[in-house]
């Protein structure tokens, strides 16, 4: 079985090319289609820059100075611009968090979300408008909202929009940056919930990207640590406690421990 | 605001060379011309640069240098002036606008506005109608026009550093107005100022000149930048050559307030400021 | 908006009045009489100078809502005709100006936008310094030696018919557009280092549909009223240009007038401008709630 993705030896550099600045170095992982692989790690631990990486969006001036990403067999490191471009939105997905503007300000939800389905699967914008109001009432939203503008909404519906391009496009890659930091419980969990429908109903593969090793715990199949820009630790979710080695990993586990809802005896 | 910054800031130092250049023509100007700029010479009319007239003559004979290092002083000089004149009422408005309370601010701000209401230059080409053309309504003209912008943008600025939390802190231990503005508020306020007028100095080099030009503002035969000009622009068949010498004196100058303007902005970082 | 145009008018009524003593002794001087006294107060009290300030101002006001200012001291014909029969070229000159500022500030300012520190934008930032200190009167008047007198493409002597205006335009239009190009090029820095370019990218859309459906918009909307405060330049600027153009409008009109102490000219010039000038504000203020989001959604608001 070919793996979705498959990422060799990857090396991210920033300048000044004098004195460089190295945020990803090394760093190997591979997802399967219809798996989820939980990325977790520090701030500054380079996951969302190895998010970027895949989808050939690393900003401007850094790049890619080693290392190959294998997606569906095709290594997109040697891929023009036009032939990434052409990838993105079709066969692989990135979802932001959104802190206020992840969403366009002057255009209505409906319009976003109608692009999608004018621009993937080329329907006429009449249509991309009803498929727009279906794509919100699937992420539990009021089919009413396509008229409304971003800052008119919460960060949970923000999101949930986000989320729901993802189900537009369905694409056969998902890379999921953050999606529920900053979100109340009850939203987190009905993200994650739609993130477990989708990889059931759809057969996508889904990076899942997060500092909290709680939320990754209870969506991922596999989950791996990053550590200063490479993973050092890789395991079966159920599996991190016994088998993650490296120290990182083992204050991460400790952390969460600490952090879960303590339960007391009444 | 580091001192030796400055000297690696190339807007500042190209600008701070061509303004310096400038000044001392402005200065030193009259006592530096070859010749006397108001002579009249009729045998010696339109001639090409030579050794007693480097720049050549205009149609009246006189000597363009002489002309123009003469204008230096008048064109710069006055335009240096009304900026100074406009940055401290705009200033000095601004402050009381914005320190003072309700109604004082209220009542300052609606002149403000009723003011803005005129193009800047129309409200000038009014005042020098009124009171006719010369180099005072010219510059009361400007004046005028131009003070209300600073007014407003003052007064924004001293609204916003009378939020900061030092501000507030230092109203609650009790600090008096007068010691409140020079102390806290007028430290905020004044670099963006000094950037302004130095940008400003070039805008009003090009309107008073641009109104010299038009005959509104200093008279002949005061030899004026842009008066210059036009005498220039009755001969443009037949000497069309006299039209680069004022034109460029004053790109010049405009040139030199506009890189140190934009040099100090870096220097002392200051968000881009714009009067519009 | 009414107690401003009070305070305007207010305004121009101080400026007719700043010199009366001139005006009377001007008015004897054309009239070609003997100034003795008594004629001369028979004179004043004919214009009604010798009234109480504010019933003077009301006087006048009637009258210049009308725009109605008299005869023309130089002339001796209406003001009011000459004018309005002037103001359709001006206007036409500074709303082709207005155009060619938006245009030519786009063009520099996007491209430099999108690849800041590349070639484009060090030239177009070259271009917006030279172009911002050069006096426009004196680029109008190197442009009409090239155009007019040495290849003859355009007609030094003036009407104004439609080809001519490009190049009075393009000269008004010159200045105001070096300093918007670099104001437009921050916007489209901001804006495109904003997340939803970014989600616009993830969707795989091509840069027209992201430059023009997602970006455009944020980003000049903050400068949709500095533009309108542009006209206020350009209707100064017009004093100048045509001028120099020999663009029959009525700033070349009022220019003369003001040399000549055409005192009826000038004070109906200064109205017409003002009156112009806030028309234009007023309309830009509306577009700019039409084309806001935000505000729309306050506005409609309020009305509940």
């Amino acid at each position: 079985m070919v793996d979705l993705l498959d990422i060799k030896d990857l090396q991210v550099t920033f300048p000044p090319w004098s004195d460089p600045f190295v945020p990803v170095k090394n760093l190997s992982l591979d997802l399967a289609a219809g798996q989820v692989l939980g990325l977790v790690g520090q701030s500054g631990s380079g996951k969302s820059l190895t998010g970027l990486a895949v989808m050939g969006m690393i900003p401007r001036p850094g790049k890619i100075t080693k290392g190959q990403i294998l997606f569906q067999g095709m290594d997109v490191t040697r891929y023009t611009p036009e032939q990434y471009r052409r990838i993105r939105g079709r066969e692989m997905f990135l979802i932001f968090q959104d802190c206020g503007s992840a969403l366009t300000p002057s255009l209505t939800i409906g319009r976003q979300l109608a692009e999608i389905y004018v621009h993937t699967h080329g329907q006429s914008w009449k249509k991309g408008m009803i498929q727009a109001k279906k794509a919100l009432e699937r992420v539990n939203l009021e089919p009413g909202i396509s008229n409304a503008y971003p800052f008119e909404l919460s960060g949970g519906m923000r999101q949930r929009i986000l989320v729901s391009m993802a189900f537009a496009i369905q694409p056969r890659l998902i890379i999921a940056d953050e999606p529920t930091t900053g979100l109340d419980m009850i939203t987190q969990a009905e993200i994650l919930d739609m993130f477990a429908a989708l990889k059931d109903n759809c057969r996508v593969g889904i990076l899942l990207i997060s500092h909290d090793l709680r939320v990754v715990g209870r969506l991922a199949d596999d989950v791996a640590v990053m550590y200063e820009g490479s993973i050092v630790d890789r395991s079966p979710v159920a599996c991190l406690p016994e088998q993650g080695r490296h120290p990182h990993s083992r204050e991460l586990i400790a952390a969460c421990q600490e952090l879960s809802y303590p339960v007391k005896s009444c | 605001m580091s001192w030796a910054g400055i000297f690696h800031n190339t807007s500042i130092l190209l600008g701070g060379a061509l303004i310096g250049f400038l000044l001392i023509t402005a200065v030193a100007g009259p006592g530096l011309s070859p010749n006397d700029p108001f002579q009249i010479d009729l045998t010696h009319r339109f001639e090409p640069p030579c050794q007693t007239y480097p720049f050549g003559t205009d149609h009246l004979g006189r000597c363009v240098l002489s002309r123009l290092l003469w204008g230096s002083s008048i064109s710069l000089g006055s335009s240096v002036g009304i900026s100074a004149a406009i940055m401290c009422l705009g200033l000095g408005i601004g402050i009381m606008s914005g320190m003072g309370n309700q109604r004082v601010d209220f009542f300052i701000m609606r002149m403000v506005d009723m003011l803005l209401s005129f193009p800047s230059l129309v409200l000038t080409l009014g005042i020098i109608g009124a009171l006719g053309p010369s180099l005072f309504s010219a510059a009361v003209g400007i004046c005028m026009g131009w003070w209300p912008v600073y007014a407003r943008l003052v007064r924004g600025m001293v609204l916003s550093a009378r939020e900061k939390e030092f501000v507030t802190a230092a109203r609650l231990t009790g600090t008096s107005g007068i010691r409140m503005t020079t102390r806290h508020i007028l430290p905020q306020v004044l670099p963006p100022v000094l950037v302004l007028a130095s940008l400003e100095t070039g805008t009003m080099i090009l309107v008073f000149s641009g109104l010299g030009f038009l005959g509104l503002g200093v008279q002949p035969p005061q030899p004026e930048w842009g008066a210059m000009l036009n005498e220039a622009r009755t001969y443009i068949f037949t000497a069309p050559y006299l039209l680069i010498a004022p034109g460029a004196a004053i790109f010049t100058a405009v040139l030199g307030f506009s890189l140190l303007g934009e040099g100090l902005r870096q220097a002392m970082q200051v968000r881009a400021v714009n009067p519009w | 908006m009414v107690p401003l145009l009070i305070g305007v008018s207010i305004i121009s009524f101080g400026l007719s009045h700043l010199s009366p003593g001139k005006v009377g002794d001007l008015l004897l001087r054309q009239s070609g009489g003997v100034t003795s006294s008594e004629s001369a107060q028979r004179f004043k009290q004919e214009l009604g100078l010798d009234k109480p300030l504010p019933v003077q101002y009301l006087h006048w006001l009637c009258k210049a809502i009308r725009l109605e200012f008299g005869a023309s001291f130089s002339t001796g014909a209406s003001v009011r005709q000459e004018m309005l029969k002037r103001l359709p070229a001006t206007l036409k000159l500074t709303a082709t100006a207005f155009l060619i500022m938006i245009g030519l500030s786009l063009l520099v300012g996007i491209p430099a936008g999108l690849r800041p520190g590349g070639l484009f934008d060090h030239i177009s930032r070259l271009f917006s310094t030279t172009a911002i200190a050069l006096p426009n009167y004196w680029l109008g008047m190197l442009l009409l030696y090239l155009f007019g007198v040495h290849w003859k493409i355009f007609s030094i002597t003036g009407d104004a018919s439609g080809g001519r205006v490009l190049l009075p335009a393009l000269t008004l239009a010159i200045g105001m557009s070096a300093v918007y190009s670099r104001l437009v090029r921050e916007r489209f820095l901001e804006v495109f280092s904003q997340d939803y370019i970014r989600t616009a990218q993830a969707k795989g859309l091509a840069l027209p549909a992201i430059l023009f459906r997602h970006a455009f918009k944020n980003a000049l909307m903050p400068l949709v009223s500095l533009w309108g405060m542009s006209l206020g330049y350009m209707l100064g600027g017009s004093l100048l240009i045509e001028t120099i153009f020999s663009w029959p409008g009525v700033a070349s009109f009022a220019v003369q007038a003001v040399l000549n102490r055409d005192f009826p000219v000038t004070q109906c010039y200064v109205v017409l401008m003002a009156l112009v000038f806030s028309l234009s504000n007023l309309t830009v203020d509306v577009l700019q709630t039409i084309a806001d989001p935000k505000l729309r959604r306050n506005m409609q608001a309020k009305k509940v």
